[in-house]
């Protein structure tokens, strides 16, 4: 288990439910103090997941040390904006360009953001729930005639 | 450096032995058009609908990842059932949920043909005379 | 004179051969030498991960394999592991062993297929048809197991679809006997040949710090010194029961990534062998027969699984919403080693462009997902 005692002595604000940590703003912070000051130090940034809750995009970093075999999540909820973690992980990098383009999220920071898989004049972001397939590179999909 | 290139020519040498080795073994390939496949009786190929056993429950619709189904109930069940092998992926759910087993799989493979129109293949409930 | 200094820009793929899919590069070169590389991804994108949200559990399970085609047994394990785990659902032992079975046969089928292309792409065509020859006595194995050669759709929530008779595991006793001399020809012709190991030595050295920097997991990151492997360290299903080693180099090169994955065929092997003595004496159900799939109604919870694929760590994330998932998550091993290319190919020459990528183990449909 991470030493939640020092975390919070750092971060007052942030809520630990055993291996998922909430953080309201200064994700980048709580990272980067996980990866470098805390004792398990969370090496591997293996994924970003990003998830529409309609209202707001939550984003879990999953963290993994390397030492102690530990998965740990750091949970945020942002809008439209959030900061880039490349100069931290810099696998992060197809992760953020993957969430930009499919939630349309943009990461403050990272300079050579762009569309990972959807062409760059794709209207809307797919992953949103609120997206509806009206591209007409879409109308041979409802063409009932092929 | 004469040790380096007398290892070297030796690896080289086993490397050929080996592949000489196995120009002996025997032919594992067919020659397909002529001779066919062995398959199980597991194989998911082309569905085998008895109209007869379906009671139109709506299962196979159910579980189909592709909505490749379709069934047209009436008032005397069901009266047209239709499966398009346009969607269709072979996934074998139709099969593998069906509680009365009238869909089952066929080692039939080669669904090759030359109109979209075919691709849809229809079980229509006969006339009762 | 003037475009004596200056670079070039050259385009590989889409469409090349030797991209195991479809990989578009942007490289700039400067004579034989690579300045700057750019991974252009996306060609395969099917929106596995949207396709999800308007399906039922049991109707995305079929299409779990089609992620990475060559390890669907990964797959669908990661996806059935996090639907058991939120469901509540027990699997019966001999299930488990029936996984882990299929799993690594499945494993060596993968590293068979990248032994073969990747020494094709080095030029060398032989191994070529030795390694599909010997795959194609795995896919036989599959075919009468669980109906299709590639993808299964066999593992299902609670066990596995049908028992596993016993002229398969004849089969595949026989096939494990045969195994070792077939690997020890492939090491005769590749292993100490003066071409391949010039080709390979020293070519795209993947640092330690680079690998944890870039989440490289699986024989990638094992190849450059870390000794990291989830079914030692997070052990899932039996593994933490059976008995089998882990292989790791220090050198981080092409030939390294080579020998530690040969090094796993081995290992694969040992693991099979031991779950067919399992299996042969185990008189336990093959599936849990009271799970209703088609029903299956989870309320709102997320559990991310992890799982070993021959291309490194496969988690898949499920956030139960109702009758359907609410979203679902793939992390694949291919993805971050497409994003240490340009590392790698920095001052590379041209020619070892194909050597570098392809012993990476890269296969695409699992980035674009």
């Amino acid at each position: 288990m991470i030493n939640t005692d020092l975390l919070k002595e750092y971060f007052p604000d942030v809520l630990v439910y055993d291996y998922y940590i909430f953080v309201e703003k200064n994700i980048v912070d709580v990272i980067s103090f996980l990866k470098t000051k805390n004792y398990v130090d969370f090496d591997v940034l293996s994924q970003i997941i990003a998830a529409d809750c309609t209202d707001f995009v939550q984003l879990t970093y999953r963290l993994y040390s390397t030492e102690n075999n530990e998965f740990l999540n750091v949970v945020t909820k942002v809008k439209d904006e959030a900061a880039s973690v490349t100069h931290l992980y810099k696998s992060a990098h197809f992760d953020e360009c993957e969430i930009h383009d499919l939630f349309g999220i943009n990461f403050v920071g990272n300079e050579k953001l762009e569309r990972l898989y959807m062409p760059e004049d794709w209207d809307g972001h797919p992953l949103l729930k609120s997206y509806d397939q009206t591209d007409e590179r879409l109308e041979w999909n409802n063409d009932q005639s092929l | 450096m004469i040790k380096k290139i007398y290892k070297s020519i030796l690896a080289i040498i086993i490397g050929h032995i080996t592949v000489l080795k196995h120009a002996f073994k025997k032919r594992v390939t067919l020659e397909y058009p002529e001779v066919k496949p062995l398959l199980n009786d597991k194989f998911r190929g082309e569905h085998l609908f008895d109209i007869n056993k379906c009671k139109a429950c709506g299962m196979c619709q159910k579980v189909c990842p592709a909505n490749a189904i379709t069934i047209i109930k009436d008032e005397n069940g069901l009266n047209e059932y239709s499966i398009d092998y346009k969607k269709c992926i072979f996934c074998g759910n139709c099969y593998y949920y069906c509680n009365f087993n009238a869909i089952m799989p066929s080692s039939n493979f080669e669904l090759a043909c030359s109109s979209k129109e075919s691709l849809v293949i229809t079980f229509k409930k006969a006339e009762e005379a | 004179m003037t475009n004596l200094f200056k670079t070039m820009e050259i385009n590989v793929g889409p469409q090349h051969p030797s991209t195991h899919g479809v990989l578009r590069l942007i490289l700039e070169l400067d004579g034989e030498i690579i300045k700057s590389c750019k991974p252009v991804v996306g060609y395969l994108h099917r929106g596995i991960e949207k396709m999800a949200e308007n399906r039922s559990y049991l109707q995305y399970l079929p299409i779990v394999d089609r992620i990475d085609y060559l390890g669907g047994f990964f797959n669908s394990y990661a996806y059935c592991d996090c639907i058991e785990h939120l469901a509540e659902i027990d699997v019966p032992d001999k299930a488990k062993y029936i996984r882990v079975l299929c799993m690594e046969l499945n494993r060596i089928a993968s590293h068979l297929l990248w032994l073969g292309t990747f020494m094709l792409d080095l030029g060398a065509s032989s191994p070529l048809f030795y390694c599909f020859r010997d795959r194609e006595r795995i896919l036989h194995i599959f075919e009468a197991l669980t109906g299709q050669r590639m993808m299964y759709n066999y593992f299902t929530f609670g066990g596995v679809r049908f028992d596993i008779p016993s002229d398969i595991i004849d089969k595949i006793s026989v096939f494990i006997e045969d195994m070792p001399e077939c690997i020890n020809d492939y090491e005769n012709i590749i292993t100490d040949n003066p071409i391949f190991v010039s080709r390979c030595k020293s070519k795209g050295i993947l640092t330690k710090k680079n690998a944890l920097q870039y989440s490289i997991t699986g024989p990638n990151l094992r190849a450059s010194g870390v000794n990291l492997d989830f079914r030692k360290s997070n052990p899932y299903l039996v593994y933490d029961r059976l008995n089998f080693d882990v292989s790791s180099d220090i050198s981080g090169d092409a030939f390294s990534r080579y020998k530690v994955r040969i090094f796993e065929l081995h290992s694969s092997l040992k693991i099979v062998e031991q779950c067919i003595s399992f299996i042969k004496n185990s008189s336990d159900e093959f599936l849990n027969k009271s799970v209703k799939p088609v029903m299956l109604n989870i309320d709102n919870a997320e559990y991310t699984s992890s799982v070993e694929s021959p291309r490194g760590l496969m988690s898949c994330t499920v956030m139960a919403g109702g009758k359907n998932p609410y979203r679902v998550k793939w992390r694949t091993g291919s993805y971050y080693a497409v994003q240490v290319l340009p590392e790698l190919l920095i001052n590379a020459e041209l020619a070892d462009l194909m050597a570098i990528f392809g012993s990476l183990d890269v296969i695409l449909p699992e980035v674009d997902k």
